[in-house]
């Protein structure tokens, strides 16, 4: 069986090869894409855990001390663990030779590198001691990370003050390194993740499922042939089935093949402030391969649906009859999908991971609903354009969306899914603030209210003739009982850096900030957003453009006879070419603007009334352009492909 | 008889070394029916697509009311096809989604024709072959005769002055074939249009005025007894 499928397919002629051919690409492509938005949580997994064991769990006799702060240098934020040994068990943390120290200052390549020049007085004077060795990569969320290790004495002040940041550790007793929470912001990249994961496997998934049919509507008039002959309908199904399983196989491999050597340029996308190490982009074989085997199950799954719905009688193919209407359920299910999303951001709260994950699977259905109202809305247009059109080209589109709405749909499919994404975030302020240091600065670090007076005398010792100091207290906004004191030193821009070393080794505790720090760290993540954004957006539009290519191809290819003889009665290409671009065109406008609002407006509870801001206009801006260029000239590329079959002339084509 | 509306003088086709016109001569007048049969790889398809202004030929001139068309650019030879020929096919010519009466409207929209005011000769076209009321019927919900009845109502709505048939019958069974064929001469004869059909079937070519027959790209007479021979 297998054989005759293979040799069917071989002695097919053009068609057939292309249309196997087409499948497989298909299939590699949508195999690609799969694996990497399965690896992309891996990924952020790897490097969650890196970070883990700068938070361990507290241990009542521990070995050792650990808190942590973030300090600054100029626009850079720097991870900084503080440990002291309280006995010789102590172990070495991870990327450490040996437990530091006291004075010891390990850091990462990446700051040692930014130190290079640096003067000792503008950073390293902060930690009161010097540079004993590098951290290594086992121990570093990426490669671009910023991290300084402090060994210090027990009784350090450092080791002492609480930080009053929440974020951050303060002074704890542990045993070991080897549990621990991971980095707050990977919890929410993770989070995030996920979330890219939903908007790129709902639209590949489609596009793969779409794949399989390319085949199926291809062989028509060979298995009718076949049951003339005296095949049975299984056999004839089966014999679809291998040729399209083949084809998906194939694909399936080409396309993880093509993940793994693109894991290398993949990794290259930076992610909180630094790329990948490759081996994070590593699945494990086991989800891989589970990828790379769902796939081909998914077309074969399609196909076996496909070609339930065409009537393979011995004479003749598949007859066409009036399309069936689409019903409006799937307006209902849809609208119950969004609300219930929509609902359900407003009721629950909190971050628990089953919230998040109830939310999550929330939007995945509403997103799915999509394609189940997205046929629907084509069909009522093409019925509306139908009755109203008045040339050949816009009358043929119209016909031939009611006719096969969900053939326009997964043309178009891609970039409405681009289009919510691009409106959802188009309400999300991503701009990044300037960091640079001005001619004047203050720098401001927060101490505990009852040795406020006797911190400020010291750091006014210390920083004579530097800067100005002052003590300024006041009311907790949250607690209203509780008083704040804010140590505030003022200096040049010259000098905010060497003020900022002094302050950090006088005072212990949260480092002293200028107000714009603080933006650093959210400039890095709303970058991140941005650039994740930007690859999904990618990701969703290389679906699109492929699938509307690849549909555009397979639809001359079904019509290729009635394309040729169209030609002999003397049909210009130029009105089919018109008709085939306004079957993409029209449906893109609509969905295309409608997808826009609605995730504007499903994000818009979720985000309140941040109003626009530019960089989401821009994104939602090049967001429609590049998708409709892309659409329509993956649909102008069957144009030589519809111009040879209507040049045919042969007697016989088929 | 009329003068010669399609003439052809000394057309000469090859694909590659299979000569498919040896040097042909013909002409059709207006209100004649000429079959053209052969055996299969004759060369009848590619006479038929060089006169129609399908392809060129290599040698020769196909004119028509003494224009040159083989001569036109492919734009015009277009346009020539759409407006002054028609086609019969077997099957197939038809576009599934669309009703019966925009199939047939569809040459006249492709001339400039606002749908509203293609639609009426369109509807008069298929009442004329019998089809009143279904002309909201797609192509698949018509039984083969209709169907082929529908491509014939297209291929007249022009007005053509010469018609192309290419085993126009050859999907249909017996009857449903010999009536479609009667509708077929009945209403070019009417409308004064030349008709070129190619076909196997003797009992179709004994219908036309006029039989030829093509053996390796040359002409053999007019004769049918000595086609048949």
């Amino acid at each position: 069986m297998t054989e005759l499928a293979w040799r069917l397919t071989r002695l097919g002629g053009r068609g057939a090869v292309l249309s196997t051919g087409l499948t497989a690409l298909a299939v590699a492509v949508a195999t690609l894409l799969l694996q990497f938005a399965v690896a992309g949580n891996f990924a952020f997994a790897e490097r969650a855990e890196r970070t883990e064991w700068r938070a361990p769990v507290a241990a009542e006799d521990g070995s050792a001390m650990i808190a942590t702060a973030v300090d600054y240098l100029g626009g850079d934020a720097i991870a900084r663990v503080d440990l002291a040994k309280l006995d010789e068990s102590a172990p070495a943390p991870p990327g450490l030779e040996s437990f530091p120290a006291p004075g010891e200052v390990w850091v990462s390549p990446a700051l040692a590198e930014l130190l290079e020049g640096v003067p000792d007085e503008d950073f390293l004077d902060r930690y009161e001691g010097t540079i004993a060795g590098t951290v290594g990569d086992e121990a570093l969320a990426h490669g671009g990370e910023l991290l300084a290790v402090v060994g210090r004495e027990a009784d350090d002040a450092a080791m002492t003050t609480e930080r009053s940041d929440g974020d951050m550790v303060s002074p704890t007793a542990i045993d070991g390194f080897d549990e621990g929470a991971p980095g707050f912001v990977y919890a929410f990249y993770q989070v995030l993740m996920v979330l890219a994961t939903i908007l790129m496997a709902v639209p590949v998934a489609v596009f793969g499922a779409a794949a399989a049919r390319l085949t199926v509507a291809r062989r028509d008039e060979r298995l009718a042939a076949l049951r003339l002959m005296g095949a049975t309908p299984g056999q004839v199904v089966r014999l679809t089935l291998i040729e399209t399983v083949l084809a998906a196989v194939a694909g399936s491999v080409a396309g993880t093949l093509l993940w793994t050597a693109s894991t290398p340029l993949v990794a290259l996308i930076p992610i909180d402030g630094g790329s990948w190490y490759v081996a994070d982009l590593w699945a494990g074989a086991p989800w891989m391969a589970a990828v790379a085997l769902t796939v081909p199950l998914l077309v074969a799954v399609s196909a076996v649906v496909g070609l339930r719905s065409v009537v393979i009688s011995p004479l003749g193919v598949a007859r066409r009859v009036r399309p069936k209407g689409l019903r409006s359920i799937r307006l209902v299910v849809f609208a119950l999908c969004a609300v219930a999303f929509m609902v359900g951001t407003q009721v629950v709260s909190g971050s628990d991971m089953i919230v998040v994950a109830v939310l999550l699977g929330l939007l995945a259905a509403t997103v799915a609903a999509v394609n189940l109202v997205g046929p629907w809305i084509v069909q009522k247009m093409g019925r509306t354009l139908a009755r109203t059109a008045r040339g050949p080209a816009r009358m043929l589109a119209a016909r031939r969306l009611s006719e096969d709405p969900k053939a326009a749909w997964r043309a178009v499919a891609g970039v409405a899914i681009a289009g919510f994404i691009a409106g959802s975030v188009a309400l999300f302020p991503l701009v990044q603030s300037d960091t640079e240091p001005e001619a004047t600065e203050t720098v401001t670090a927060t101490v505990a209210a009852e040795d406020a007076d006797e911190l400020t005398a010291r750091a006014e010792a210390a920083l004579a003739g530097l800067a100005e100091v002052e003590l300024v207290e006041r009311a907790d906004p949250l607690d209203e009982s509780e008083t704040i004191a804010e140590v505030r030193a003022t200096t040049s821009g010259d000098e905010v850096e060497r003020v900022r070393s002094v302050l950090t080794a006088t005072l212990a505790g949260d480092p002293p900030q200028r107000e714009v720090d603080e933006t650093i760290l959210s400039n890095r993540l709303v970058g991140s957003i941005r650039v994740g954004v930007t690859v999904v957006l990618a990701v969703v539009f290389a679906t699109a453009a492929v699938s509307a290519g690849i549909s555009a191809i397979g639809s001359v290819l079904d019509r290729r006879k009635t394309y040729r003889l169209l030609h002999l009665s003397g049909t210009p290409q130029r009105v089919l070419d018109a008709a085939r671009r306004q079957e993409t065109v029209l449906p893109l406008a609509l969905i295309g603007g409608s997808s826009v609002l609605a995730g504007m407006l499903i994000t818009s509870p979720l985000i309140g009334a941040m109003g626009l801001d530019v960089s989401g206009v821009l994104i939602l801006a090049v967001t429609l352009a590049v998708g409709a260029a892309a659409v329509i000239g993956a649909g102008a590329a069957s144009r030589p492909l519809l111009r040879s079959v209507m040049a045919d002339v042969s007697p016989r084509p088929d | 008889m009329s003068a010669p509306m399609l003439t052809a003088h000394g057309l000469r086709k090859r694909y590659g070394t299979a000569v498919a016109l040896g040097g042909v001569d013909f002409a059709v007048a207006g209100g004649e029916s000429v079959a053209v049969t052969g055996p299969s790889g004759s060369g009848k398809s590619t006479l038929l697509h060089c006169l129609a202004g399908v392809i060129r030929p290599d040698e020769g001139e196909v004119r028509l009311f003494g224009e040159r068309v083989d001569t036109l650019s492919e734009r015009e030879r277009s346009h020539l096809r759409r407006t002054r020929f028609a086609f019969l096919f077997q099957f197939g010519q038809l576009l599934p989604e669309l009703p019966a009466e925009e199939n047939v409207a569809l040459p006249l929209m492709l001339g400039g024709t606002p749908r509203r005011k293609a639609l009426g000769p369109a509807r008069d076209r298929l009442a004329q072959l019998g089809l009143a009321g279904k002309e909201d019927r797609r192509p698949g919900e018509l039984s083969g005769g209709e169907a082929q009845r529908v491509a014939l109502a297209r291929a007249l709505v022009v007005n053509p002055a010469v018609v192309f048939a290419d085993e126009p019958t050859g999907a249909l069974d017996r009857a449903t074939g010999d009536q479609v064929m009667g509708v077929l001469l009945d209403t070019v004869s009417q409308l004064g249009a030349a008709l070129v059909v190619v076909t196997h079937d003797p009992l179709i070519a004994a219908r036309c005025t006029r039989t030829i027959v093509i053996h390796d790209g040359l002409l053999h007479g007019g004769d049918l007894a000595e086609a048949r021979r």
